[in-house]
């Protein structure tokens, strides 16, 4: 059985007035691939970036493993903020200097065909994703941190960056945290879903699990409203219902077509349910 | 880390360096500056240059990596926020250092006799503004608010440290000490407050720089406000804080210095300190006398009235309303010495700087008038030095004594008329003395004893003084003028001798000569220092510095005899005491005792 390796107690912060995470509690195991999803304001990448160190929370804690070093995690965010007037060499200079790192694997670099001279602020932003990648690659993270950076790059860059970031997972050799809002290339990483809403994790489960309990109703007609609908979806001629929790029991009361969905589309529904929900207030 | 810190640095001082040797060279050549050499171009510009260089070292913490977009990256790597801190801010706190150690071999090398001041006050000004401007790096992200928020940090901050000295002064009751900021950079403000600026700059910049340390330790991207927040959250307490210490610090360093004591004849005690003026105590009360002036030496009192000779003037006091009065000030560019009172004339000589355009000068109290006898005149020409020790009538004219000293012409007496005519009496070996009837002048061996028969002083007696005993007055210490003794009759005067180089310490020889008699007799029974405050009123004073006491004797036909003694410290000072016609008055710390003859018992003064 994995042991924790990130503890997260009652991780609270603000920023002006707007508590932007809320009492959070979180345990990470070691191997383990989470995804964090969540309408946009809900405190995800702030909630990395308290990981990441970026960020310092107000109240609470996070606790790494006494076996993670800050050297072994590594952070990359949509950002890419990197010293942008620096070579690539140099940057890679500075990261191995900074982290210690003996060996420095260019192979992404050589498959993009990048000259280690140009400066990384000349690189786009696919070719800069990648280049940090192979930074924080070198480090040999044992903590992985991916902060929405899949839109920002093109499908081959984005088939090399999952092929790498699989091969890190194979193994148990590194714990991924990972905040996306697209599911469709990604939805065999995950093993375990996160879902935020106003700075807590409203949303907590395996992506198995999860499958299992939200299911999907088409009907032309009203569905009864005691059944757990967390999104209605009007289309022309039909309505979707996305019901959660989902069992066997709910079924026998509330006799409906259930068909499953999958990961992009439970995002979704919690996502567009949220958005309801601050419309009906 | 340090590496990329370093790198920046340099290459920041790089261009700083170019700039710092190109302008002045720009300027030489351009001639916008013509007929300068290049040094006298060059150090105003790297001296001026030097502030913003410490400013903006203070300021660019975080400038690379911002403008580089490089904050989230930076605060990603693995060192805590104080060791982040520690490898940015070393280098650059080196170059500051690097930076002010040339200037000072090029700022000392000009060997400036001021130096010192403007020294101190430059680099005070130079690390506030790189401590100030390193602590307020992470309030903005815009370096232009940052700039001006750093600048107006300097001013505040410059003005603060100012505005405390001033309060301690003016809280303390100084009235005559002007803070005026010229001060700082030529020297003449107090010995203590030059000590108290650094700490008191040091104490006001703490506040700053813990509160930066503190509220660092959670530097993150948040927004400025946030970070602020919490900047302000510890800054506020501890800058009141260091406010109120500097407050109290300057108010206790700040010091009036020494003051003068003076014990009147009817037991009033003046206290004179050129920060606040005259204090007078009376025994129930204290009146305070606004009445600025460096120095304060009582010559005379009568009437109520205190004569005190100034730095530059002379003041009257009147001991009984407690007002003061100048009542002559020399014109520009004259000064005077010894004035001396008799009856209501003060005389004293005056001259131009140099020694030049010599004056014997009457001041006529009830009138105010004055009238001066010119003393550049033939007769008196080549006498270097020229004293007046006694005053007296004769046949209805009045005369003033005066011993000239010349080296080439010798010694001798003269008596300058009123008119101004002088008329030279004889020689004297050494300083004369007028004890109506008799001119005491000195010859080889004999004290030549005259007398006025017919207009003209006569030889009545030479008395042998083989031993060279030297008779100042009625004691050894002041000499005094005829006419203030009225009808008394003097029988007899005391005259010193030192003794050998070994011995001085013990005090002079002592001895009496009877006027009556013209005897010297050889006096055993002595003690150190013979003070006399009128006929028949002798007393010696004897001190031992490394037991820390002094005895007063009354000394009354030839013996001595203990009054009192004192327990004193004679560490800071070897005058921690005045001895004065009514009594001595006594400091001993902070405190001040006085003591009235002739038993020298206590007396209490409220509020002293």
């Amino acid at each position: 059985m994995s042991q924790n390796i990130v503890d997260v107690e009652n991780l609270s912060l603000k920023i002006g007035k707007k508590k932007v995470l809320n009492n959070i509690h979180l345990q990470l195991r070691k191997g383990e691939a989470v995804v964090i999803a969540g309408r946009n304001g809900s405190g995800k990448t702030t909630f990395l970036k308290c990981l990441a160190n970026v960020i310092f929370p107000d109240k609470g804690t996070i606790t790494y493993s006494e076996k993670v070093s800050k050297e072994k995690i590594g952070f990359i965010s949509d950002q890419v903020s990197l010293l942008e007037n620096y070579s690539l060499k140099q940057g890679i200079d500075f990261h191995k200097d900074v982290y210690q790192i003996k060996d420095f694997d260019d192979s992404l670099l050589r498959e993009l065909k990048l000259d280690l001279n140009q400066k990384i602020k000349n690189l786009s932003a696919g070719e800069r994703i990648l280049f940090h990648l192979s930074l924080i690659m070198a480090q040999k993270p044992e903590i992985l941190l991916v902060d929405e950076i899949i839109h920002a790059i093109d499908p081959y860059i984005r088939e090399q960056f999952l092929e790498a970031v699989i091969d890190l997972l194979e193994g148990d050799q590194v714990t991924l945290v990972m905040i996306n809002h697209t599911f469709s290339e990604i939805e065999k990483i995950p093993e375990r879903v996160l879902i935020m809403e106003k700075g807590q994790f409203i949303v907590d489960e395996k992506s198995e699990a999860l499958g299992e309990k939200l299911k999907k109703v088409i009907s032309e007609t009203e569905i009864s409203e005691e059944a757990p609908c967390i999104f209605k979806r009007e289309l022309s001629h039909f309505r979707e219902y996305y019901i959660y929790p989902y069992s066997e029991e709910l079924k026998g009361k509330f006799p409906y077509d259930y068909k499953d969905v999958n990961l992009n589309e439970i995002i979704k529904a919690f996502i567009g349910g949220q958005y309801a929900q601050k419309r009906n207030q | 880390m340090l590496k990329k810190e370093i790198s920046d640095v340099l290459r920041h001082n790089f261009f700083f360096i170019l700039l710092i040797l190109l302008l002045p060279a720009f300027l030489v050549v351009a001639r916008i500056l013509p007929n300068q050499s290049y040094f006298s171009v060059f150090f105003p510009i790297f001296q001026f240059l030097l502030f913003f260089w410490a400013f903006f070292m203070g300021i660019s913490l975080f400038s690379v990596e911002r403008g580089q977009r490089g904050m989230e990256y930076l605060l990603s790597l693995p060192y805590s926020r104080y060791k982040l801190l520690g490898m940015k801010i070393l280098p650059r706190f080196i170059t500051i250092l690097i930076f002010y150690v040339i200037f000072l071999i090029l700022y000392l090398g000009e060997g400036s006799n001021y130096a010192a001041f403007a020294l101190l006050s430059f680099s005070v000004i130079y690390f506030s503004i790189f401590l100030i401007s390193l602590s307020l790096s992470t309030c903005s992200d815009n370096f232009l608010v940052l700039f001006v928020i750093s600048l107006f940090s300097l001013f505040i901050y410059l003005a603060l440290a100012y505005f405390i000295f001033w309060a301690a002064i003016k809280a303390k009751g100084f009235i005559y000490y002007t803070l005026r900021i010229s001060r700082f950079f030529t020297g003449e403000i107090d010995t203590i407050l030059v000590m108290l600026i650094p700490i008191i700059g040091l104490l006001l910049l703490l506040p700053l720089m813990v509160a930066s340390g503190l509220a660092i330790k959670k530097f993150d991207l948040r927004p400025s406000r946030v970070y602020n927040k919490r900047y302000l959250k510890y800054f506020v307490p501890l800058f009141l804080a260091g406010v109120i210490i500097s407050f109290l610090l300057a108010y206790q360093g700040v010091d009036f210095g020494y003051s003068y004591y003076y014990l009147t004849q009817d037991l009033k005690l003046i206290e004179h300190n050129h920060y606040f003026g005259f204090k007078i105590y009376d025994g129930k009360d204290v009146h305070k006398i606004k009445i600025q002036d460096y120095d304060f030496d009582p010559f005379a009192e009568e009437d109520n009235y205190v004569y005190a000779e100034s730095y530059d003037s002379i003041l009257k006091i009147n001991m009984s309303d407690y007002e003061a009065e100048i009542l002559y000030h020399p014109p520009k560019g004259r000064h005077f010495t010894w004035p001396r009172k008799v009856g209501k004339t003060i005389a004293f000589m005056e001259n131009k700087r140099g020694y030049s355009d010599r004056q014997l000068v009457l001041f006529d109290i009830p009138t105010q008038k004055v009238s001066r006898i010119p003393l550049d005149i033939e007769s008196l020409k080549g006498y270097s030095s020229l004293s007046l020790f006694g005053a007296d009538k004769s046949k209805g004219k009045e005369f003033w004594f005066m011993f000239a000293w010349s080296q080439t012409k010798g010694r001798g007496v003269f008596r300058l008329w009123e008119d101004g005519k002088p008329e030279y009496i004889k020689d004297t070996q050494v300083f004369p003395l007028y004890i109506r009837p008799y001119l005491i002048t000195y010859s080889e061996n004999e004290i030549v004893i005259s007398k006025e028969k017919e207009g003209q002083f006569e030889t009545t007696r030479k008395v042998p003084n083989s031993k060279g005993y030297i008779f100042l007055g009625m004691g050894y210490w002041p000499w005094f003028w005829t006419e203030d003794l009225g009808d008394v009759t003097i029988k007899e005067i005391f005259g010193h001798k030192y003794r050998s180089k070994e011995e001085r310490e013990k005090g002079p020889l002592y001895a009496r000569l009877d006027l009556e008699t013209f005897e010297i007799e050889e006096l055993s029974d002595t003690k150190k220092w013979l003070y006399c405050f009128g006929p028949n009123e002798y007393y010696f004073e004897d001190k031992d510095y490394d037991a820390g006491t002094f005895a007063i004797y009354r000394f009354q036909e030839g013996r001595s005899e203990l009054i009192r003694s004192f327990r004193i410290s004679f560490k800071k000072t070897f005058y921690p005491y005045g001895i004065f016609e009514g009594g001595i008055v006594l400091e001993r710390g902070k405190k001040v005792k006085v003591y009235a003859f002739p038993d020298l018992r206590e007396i209490k003064f409220k509020k002293l």
